[in-house]
């Protein structure tokens, strides 16, 4: 797991663990991308929110419903 | 650093840690509930709550842990650059910080949207981005207990320049 002391005067290698966690990461983020390209599309803020729907949906006649439904 | 302070520099850098991960396991309560309710005033009150616990707790955890583990880094024997694990953590915790910082605005505007949307149901949540970033978090705690072995080069460098300080500094 770990590289070996070296008082040689050689630098050290690369780790195994550092090696592997690399390799692990690379892949990982490699299939999310292909996730978010192929299966998902569009990626960013927008996706949380519905289309481009108004925020509020007023009545015909110019006012809004009471929320509540109290009264 | 002077051994009261770097204790009290390590204590903050482990309470806000701690605390940014403990803070996302509540967001991510939070975020399953936003993804699975179907019930309109519980999607009205979650969304809101996520909103308050990011900017008000996690974005300032991550910040202060950010810093104070740079401080208590370079305050150390251990360094920012010279072991493997100190570097991958400092890594895994900017790019954290990052997509936080980013996403902040996204549940601002979820907050919003549901507070004052007709259909809160239609909205996605954040599960993705509070599950992957509770891994980062936990891989870091991880890395921070088991401390795995591994010099870089300039720690390796480092570490051959004070051996040969020190040996000629012997009589």
């Amino acid at each position: 797991m770990a590289n070996r002391p070296n008082n040689l005067g050689s630098p050290p290698g690369l780790p195994r663990w550092v090696k592997v966690s690399a390799m692990a990461g690379a892949a990982l983020v490699l299939v999310v991308v292909a996730f978010l390209l192929f299966v998902e599309g569009d990626h960013g803020p927008s996706r949380h929110t519905p289309g481009d729907e108004p925020a509020e949906v007023e009545a015909p006649g110019g006012h809004a419903p009471p929320g509540g439904g109290h009264g | 650093m002077p051994p009261r302070i770097r204790k009290a520099v390590l204590t903050a850098h482990i309470a806000t840690s701690v605390g940014w991960l403990g803070a996302v396991l509540a967001y991510l309560v939070l975020d399953v509930t936003a993804t699975t309710s179907q019930d309109v005033q519980t999607l009205r009150a979650v969304y809101p709550a996520m909103d308050l616990i990011v900017r008000y707790v996690i974005v300032p955890l991550a910040l202060a842990s950010v810093l104070i583990g740079v401080v208590n880094a370079l305050g150390t024997p251990w360094g920012l650059f010279r072991h493997y694990w100190v570097l991958s953590k400092f890594l895994l915790t900017l790019a954290a910080t990052a997509v936080l910082l980013i996403e902040t605005q996204t549940v601002s505007a979820l907050a919003e949207q549901a507070t004052s949307s007709a259909g809160p149901r239609d909205l996605t949540g954040t599960l993705p981005h509070s599950v992957g970033g509770f891994l980062v978090l936990l891989t870091t705690t991880i890395l921070s207990v088991i401390k795995p072995r591994g010099l870089t080069r300039y720690g390796w460098r480092r570490q051959r320049e004070l051996k040969v300080r020190s040996s000629a500094a012997r009589p």
